[in-house]
């Protein structure tokens, strides 16, 4: 079991014919999204991170190139459709995607679609709930829940569908701090029950948390490095438009100053012990 | 918004709230056919004792019926004052140089006001006792044999659903817009109707827009949760007729009888 994603030479844009390919939105990615990976994709405005995305979910049709879902082509609407089953994603926007009256109906909205027997829905109703700590919230209005909340009542919405892949397209991006950090936080405890968390921001501090990491600028894949790599690389990142996280810049700093500091450093933690050494 | 009281939820627990909307649905359907066979004042007696009686059983104070009377009782008025002085027949009442006030017309204006408060204060106690949403699923329901004649009936239903659960959403955001426009100096209070009125346009411009934004939005998640219409589907709401439920039909037998016994 599992879900492996393959995009092979995919390029996109919504209206092909009408652009040169060199203005597409996603421009010859090839990569693989193995099941149990935490990936962060980041990109400034633009990078074509959100169109990645949706072609990740049988959302867009690649323009050309193709998709494999463990090894299998996605070619048919069908196919595309069971595909929604096995990648959820959450958007951005906190209101836009809750479609029912009430925290149950809503996350029955999905299992409805995919035909879930009502017996099941009431058994993985409480299960997601308990999951995304909205247990109680059951007869609520949206309107009547904060966005942090709105959020995790979207995401309980796609884990009732039992997928492999949640995809978060910026979903931290509109909420308060607090609620950014919960929904940070569950995403490592998704990451932890085995699924394939893909977290597109362009917050480089967020992407952070992931232990892969996609640099995507104008629709092409500039760096795809495990989290340890990156430290030694993140210097770039503003070279797309990005910003490097503090403690880089610091290490960064440090070294054109003439300080003896490692250039092995590849986290926030070492980076601490190695200047306390210096102390 | 407290000041709609039409079509308002009032929650509870009433044995009123508790039949099955789809019985409900019908009953008071029903009953508005039947009220147009009532025509003497023994069977308004009766249609009379029966609403009171279900006010009684609603348990919803009878101010918040008075306040759904309110709107449509200009039209009640209106009509029993035409039927004052237009209807002839039976003894004089009373005669001015202008008009003349016969039995039958005192008769036709209490009894065509009655029908129209009848039929407000039944449809308010469908609405008071349903949620929108249960009454959403009755009408998809009921209506479902249409679906052989092509009518996109879970389409319309999910419409519904819909706009109910933005309705709060859009509200606050008119809001939003308004203090917004306010704070830029928009002048909404003074002036005739028609300045007033055109006044609104810079609430009403960035609404619409952002809806269409919405509608947008919301259409792909719904997508994404591997939406595709009506085939497949399974419901997670279900509706179950109980024993009270058929005690309805019992109920509206009897008042059948009764009136088409009573009337003349």
């Amino acid at each position: 079991m599992g879900t492996d994603i393959t995009l092979q030479n995919v390029w996109f844009h919504y209206y092909p014919n009408t652009q040169a390919k060199e203005n597409w939105a996603v421009k010859d990615v090839s990569l693989t999204f193995s099941q149990g990976e935490y990936i962060s994709i980041i990109g400034s405005n633009g990078s074509g991170k959100s169109s990645l995305a949706c072609l990740l979910n049988g959302l867009f049709i690649p323009s050309e190139g193709k998709l494999f879902i463990n090894g299998t082509a996605i070619d048919s609407d069908q196919d595309r459709w069971e595909m929604k089953r096995r990648v959820g994603m959450i958007f951005q926007n906190p209101d836009n995607q809750i479609v029912a009256p009430s925290v149950l109906d809503d996350i029955a909205f999905g299992m409805e679609n995919l035909g879930v027997t009502r017996e099941d829905m009431q058994i993985r109703i409480q299960q997601v709930l308990q999951q995304v700590g909205l247990t109680g919230f059951e007869k609520k209005e949206p309107h009547h829940l904060s966005g942090g909340q709105k959020q995790r009542l979207a995401i309980a919405g796609i884990l009732a569908m039992q997928p492999d892949v949640i995809l978060f397209d910026e979903s931290t991006s509109m909420l308060d701090p607090d609620g950014r950090n919960s929904i940070l936080q569950l995403m490592s405890e998704l990451h932890d029950v085995g699924i394939t968390v893909i977290h597109i921001t362009h917050q480089a501090s967020e992407a952070f948390r992931a232990d892969r990491i996609i640099v995507l600028h104008q629709g092409s894949v500039m760096l795809d490095l495990p989290k340890k790599s990156l430290y030694a690389n993140a210097a770039q990142l503003d070279q797309w438009g990005l910003d490097v996280p503090l403690s880089i810049q610091l290490h960064q700093a440090l070294r054109k100053k003439g300080w003896q500091v490692s250039d092995k450093v590849e986290s926030e933690e070492q980076l601490v012990s190695e200047l306390w050494t210096l102390m | 918004m407290s000041r709609i009281v039409i079509g308002q939820f009032m929650p509870g627990n009433s044995i009123l709230h508790r039949f099955d909307p789809r019985a409900k649905l019908l009953f008071v359907f029903l009953f508005f056919f039947l009220i147009f066979f009532v025509n003497n004042i023994s069977t308004y007696l009766v249609i009379y004792l029966f609403v009171f009686f279900c006010i009684g059983l609603s348990q919803i104070r009878i101010r918040l019926f008075l306040g759904s009377i309110k709107p449509v009782l200009f039209i009640i008025i209106f009509t029993s004052i035409l039927h004052l002085v237009m209807t002839k027949g039976g003894t004089i009442l009373l005669t001015t140089p202008f008009f003349t006030v016969y039995e039958e017309g005192v008769r036709q204006a209490a009894f065509i006001s009655s029908r129209f408060l009848i039929l407000v204060v039944m449809a308010s106690l469908l609405t008071f006792t349903t949620s929108s949403l249960d009454l959403t699923d009755a009408l998809e329901q009921l209506m479902g044999p249409l679906r052989k004649i092509r009518v996109p009936v879970h389409e319309l239903a999910l419409m519904m659903s819909i706009a109910l659960r933005f309705i709060p959403t859009l509200w606050e955001e008119t809001e939003k817009i308004k203090n917004a426009q306010l704070a830029r100096g928009a002048n909404l209070e003074s002036g005739n109707i028609f300045k007033r009125l055109t006044a609104y346009i810079p609430i009403f411009i960035p609404l619409f827009l952002s809806s269409f934004r919405r509608a947008e939005e919301l259409a792909m998640a719904m997508e994404a949760r591997a939406y595709r219409g009506g085939i497949g589907r399974t419901k997670f709401r279900l509706l179950e007729y109980k024993r009270k439920d058929y005690m309805l039909i019992v109920i509206f037998l009897l008042l059948v009888i009764g009136i088409g016994w009573l009337r003349s």
